[in-house]
């Protein structure tokens, strides 16, 4: 299936969004409107094929294309490119539609790794009408968290200044290669030399058995580790270093549970099976992706010194970042909650079954409430409500593949 | 005398009607209920059941029990913490309710400084006429005020109600949640066809007149057994019988060979596990009569997403009993051969069930008995057919003699020559007539019944109208000034209760015409 016309359109909305990509971020630095309105066209030619994708794998499969976490992302990258049009009509500033794009190329990687076969034998409790009211609502509200995100990613680096950048740039290098790459690794190597718990494990790594007791020590050490020398690096850092840290930090950590989450996906690895240790052994693999995340992410940034050129409008940003919020919590409230509810009660008997995913949804949805009332009842704006976006969207993450380790009513999903 | 009758409410009413407050139930329940999910996922109740001090030290056994960590999302102190968001969430609509009936009793005044009162007023001076100015201002403003020296706009006014019916759904949602959660009837329950399910407080119970599994055709990527062991997963049919199959050669599957089965040689696992050859489950359907009184009142199927609502009580198909099937075949008749201690024929007879055979000189008596199409012993040695399939035919035959004995023989038809002994003789069942055998399967139902039930479609409903109106409505209020004395220009003065700076671009975009020029400044540069 992967050579179906719905695949072929998506692999072609795929490059037309990353030639967009690359075309907005060319005119970061060059700010010629030649380069905006390449973006600007290509992202137009990605969005209306993919829009035909989706119509198309609906006629084939014969039931709404929501029923696997390949057409999920795939919905949410959509929405994001929607997020994406709007903001830029409303706002008219490229540098919010520049720094939106990589959402896009991020929810679209991740869709491509996914399994794309699709399924034409829904079973009985999705056959439903709620199937489209309750995922869509949903992926499109997470679809605008996502842009909340990546807006309070940008927010939180924007405010350095490119001496700031480079100033701080070269110590804090070593500190974090130290931190996030080579103890993990050493730490990994002597974790497979032990066999502390390795009976109770059966997960496996691209083919090779791996010890869920190896990644719980391996975690156990790297939090004492990394807690202590980043603890001590925050101690005299400025405001503007720890929320370049958060920035880098959490963007990281929603960026490894993505990359865990698609391997899950992809059957490239495979947690133990029945084990109540299967969340640590997801953390993990979290963690070690988004060590990796956070340095490439760091590297880039850092070299570059890209956040002090772009001399943003803060309260600008700050204002997409509610903006994007607003517009994702009551269709992530309508979907998510009370159509999953609703629909519940006709499928299993209940409305509330406190299911894994449920619970997850519930506190997802009671952290951008808390969210909301900190910022329009507080006045809690800026950094502080860029972080909460961030926090938000990586607990969106964990909660998308926690199917993968708490199992429950949506292990299909 | 307002500020004394403020602070005459109790502190337990101010702190329960605070933001604060509210804030830290939601963050409270956030954490708790993402502790409650990892400690149901790492202490299995059933462990802790058989082996208490293996799972937990005395201390942790004392608080999973005070805590009724078994159920931490039924407990008392989740309990506890839904009441406490329950209390708050009226204390704020109390509060908040006649500040919004104020809101929305009185229109904007016909005066400008009670604009310049409102937050972050736009301030927008043009040197363009009033007139064509408010015409263009008009389209977006469905209220509209109009004096000699000032205009007033207003749109989005039901935006005012949007957290107060948000507040309100949510506070029935957790009203119907908690009623719910401390009188609720829930229970499984079904049968087979022909079977009655009542449950005590129902006030009718359903006969299952017939129960249906529905399945999908077969597709590639099920997987195929074949003698019992799995062996790799279909990848297209090859004429009607046949398919080929991507067979594992190793336990990684990382080595595989695409070899052509006949569906008669394999066993294709679906979803539920039914092996045989077909796609997955579609559907599962109950016909059912209800029965209230004695009487049949009506008759309704039952499926997945169409449960059957009647007196408060809900019927669910919630899946059904693959693992004990029932199996019922019968025969016209079958052929006994009766023979001696030395092998040797002395009767043929044709026997239908129930009918008995006694020889003459024997004190035994052989009664013909049950048909198993496909014979198979169970954990207690009981036989039992596994299937409706004429895999492995048996044919039981009751002995009876003297001072209650009693003996049952099985004799399996596909084994040539095979007999069996009671008393003087031996028995051999050579041949069944008109032998026909059907399966049912057993359909089992979740009935509930949830005293908050109408609670909780009313917190949908209020809320969603509620949401709604608080996010996608914004209330917006202008105020355009004629030109005078103290301000020469035109003035607009304008305030957003949302999305302020959309609303800006907005008000520029309207406001700009060639020729004229505009200034633009929020506060705190208003001139009063």
């Amino acid at each position: 299936m992967e050579t179906s016309l719905d695949v072929q359109l998506f692999w072609f909305s795929f490059w037309a969004y990353l030639i967009g990509w690359l075309s907005f971020t060319v005119w970061l630095a060059a700010r010629k409107k030649v380069w905006t309105t390449i973006g600007s066209i290509c992202f137009a030619a990605g969005f209306v094929p993919q829009t035909i994708a989706f119509f198309l794998r609906w006629n084939y499969t014969g039931h709404f294309p929501m029923s696997n976490m390949y057409e999920y992302m795939a919905v949410m990258s959509w929405m994001a490119v929607v997020s994406f049009a709007f903001l830029t009509w409303r706002y008219k500033n490229w540098v919010i539609s520049a720094l939106i794009s990589p959402v896009v190329i991020m929810l679209m990687v991740a869709a491509s790794l996914l399994p794309k076969d699709p399924s034409q034998q829904l079973m009985p409790a999705l056959r439903s009408s709620w199937l489209m009211i309750h995922v869509s609502l949903a992926s499109i509200g997470a679809g605008a968290f996502a842009v909340a995100a990546a807006v309070s990613f940008v927010y939180l680096l924007a405010v350095r200044s490119e001496e700031e950048a480079k100033k701080t740039f070269r110590p804090a290098m070593r500190i974090p290669f130290i931190v996030l790459i080579v103890i993990p690794v050493i730490l990994a190597i002597f974790g497979n030399v032990s066999h502390v718990l390795a009976k109770q494990s059966t997960m496996q790594c691209f083919g090779a058995p791996m010890s869920g007791g190896n990644i719980l020590l391996l975690l156990g050490i790297y939090f004492v580790v990394a807690g202590v020398i980043w603890t001590r690096m925050f101690r005299k850092t400025s405001d503007v270093e720890t929320r370049y840290w958060a920035a880098i930090g959490f963007s990281g950590l929603f960026l490894g549970a993505l990359g865990a989450g698609i391997l899950l996906s992809g059957g490239k690895i495979s947690l133990t099976e029945n084990s109540p240790l299967r969340i640590f052994e997801f953390f993990g693999l979290t963690l070690v992706l988004g060590t990796v995340g956070t340095f490439a992410l760091h590297t880039v940034l850092g070299f570059g010194a890209i956040p002090g050129k772009l001399h943003l409008d803060g309260k600008l940003l700050d204002e997409v970042n509610y903006r994007a919020v607003a517009l994702g919590y009551p269709l992530y409230t309508l979907g998510a909650l009370f159509a999953g509810a609703i629909w519940a009660e006709s499928a299993w008997g209940s409305f509330w079954s406190w299911d894994p995913k449920e619970v997850g949804a519930l506190i997802i949805w009671l952290f951008y409430s808390a969210f909301l009332h900190a910022r329009y009842q507080r006045g809690w704006s800026g950094p502080r409500t860029a972080v909460l976006s961030l926090i938000g969207f990586a607990m969106m993450m964990l909660s998308l593949f926690g199917n993968f380790f708490f199992g429950g009513l949506h292990a299909y999903a | 005398m307002k500020k004394k009758s403020a602070s005459h409410k109790p502190t337990w009413w101010a702190m329960l009607s605070t933001m604060k407050f509210a804030i830290w139930i939601l963050i409270a329940l956030s954490i708790l209920s993402l502790a409650s999910l990892f400690a149901n996922e790492l202490i299995d109740p059933q462990w802790l059941n058989t082996e208490p001090n293996d799972a937990l030290s005395l201390v942790g056994q004392f608080l999973y029990s005070a805590l009724e960590m078994t159920d931490p999302f039924r407990s008392w102190w989740y309990r506890g913490l839904i009441g406490l968001l329950s209390l708050s969430l009226l204390a704020c609509i109390i509060e908040r309710t006649p500040i919004v009936w104020r809101m929305w009793s009185k229109r904007p005044l016909s005066d400008v400084n009670w604009a310049n009162e409102q937050t972050a007023p736009i301030i927008l001076t043009t040197t363009e006429p009033v007139a064509p100015l408010r015409e263009r201002l008009s389209k977006h403003f469905g209220w509209r005020l109009q004096t000699d020296s000032l205009w007033v706009g207003e749109s989005g006014r039901l935006a005012l109600w949007g957290p107060l019916l948000t507040h309100l759904g949510l506070l029935f949602l957790a009203i119907g949640g908690l009623a719910g959660s401390f009188d609720e009837i829930d229970t499984r329950n079904g049968g087979y066809a022909g079977d009655i399910v009542t449950v005590e407080e129902m006030p009718f119970s359903v006969r299952i007149d017939s129960f249906n599994v529905e399945f999908y055709p077969l597709q590639p990527g099920q997987w195929v057994l074949c003698e019992g062991e799995w062996i790799g997963r279909l990848i297209e049919r090859d004429g009607p019988d046949a398919w080929k199959v991507e067979q594992h050669l190793s336990e990684s599957e990382s080595e595989t060979e695409t070899r052509l089965f006949s569906l008669q040689d394999m066993e294709i696992s679906n979803d539920w596990d039914l092996r045989n050859a077909q796609g997955n489950v579609k559907q599962y359907v109950s016909h059912v009569t209800i029965i209230e009184d004695g009487q049949e009142i009506d008759k309704r199927e039952i499926s997945v997403n169409s449960p059957l609502r009647r007196k408060g009580f809900r019927l669910y198909q919630s899946s059904f009993d693959a693992d004990a099937p029932r199996v019922r075949a019968n025969y016209r008749s079958l052929t006994v051969n009766v023979s001696d201690s030395t092998g040797q024929l002395v009767k043929q007879a044709s026997l239908r069930a129930g009918e008995s055979l006694q020889m003459p000189g024997d004190s035994i008596r052989i009664t013909a008995g049950r048909l198993l199409p496909d014979f198979k012993l169970d954990g207690n040695r009981r036989a039992y057919s596994a299937s409706a399939s004429f895999k492995n035919p048996a044919v039981e035959l009751m002995a009876d003699g003297v001072q209650g004995y009693r003996k049952t023989l099985w004799c399996f038809l596909q084994m040539e020559g095979h007999s069996t002994t009671a008393g003087a003789y031996r028995y051999e069942v050579r041949d069944v007539e008109g032998g026909e055998s059907t399966m049912d399967i057993a359909t089992i139902f979740e009935i509930r019944h949830s005293p908050g039930t109408e609670f909780l479609w009313l917190g949908f409903a209020i809320s969603s109208l509620g949401l709604i109106l608080c996010f996608y409505i914004t209330h917006r209020v202008v105020y355009v000034e004629t030109p005078n004395e103290r301000h020469p220009k035109t003035r607009v003065i304008a305030m957003s209760r949302k999305m302020q700076r959309i609303f800006e671009q907005d008000l520029a975009r309207i406001a700009n015409r060639p020729g004229h020029e505009i200034t633009m400044s929020v506060r705190p540069d208003v001139d009063a």
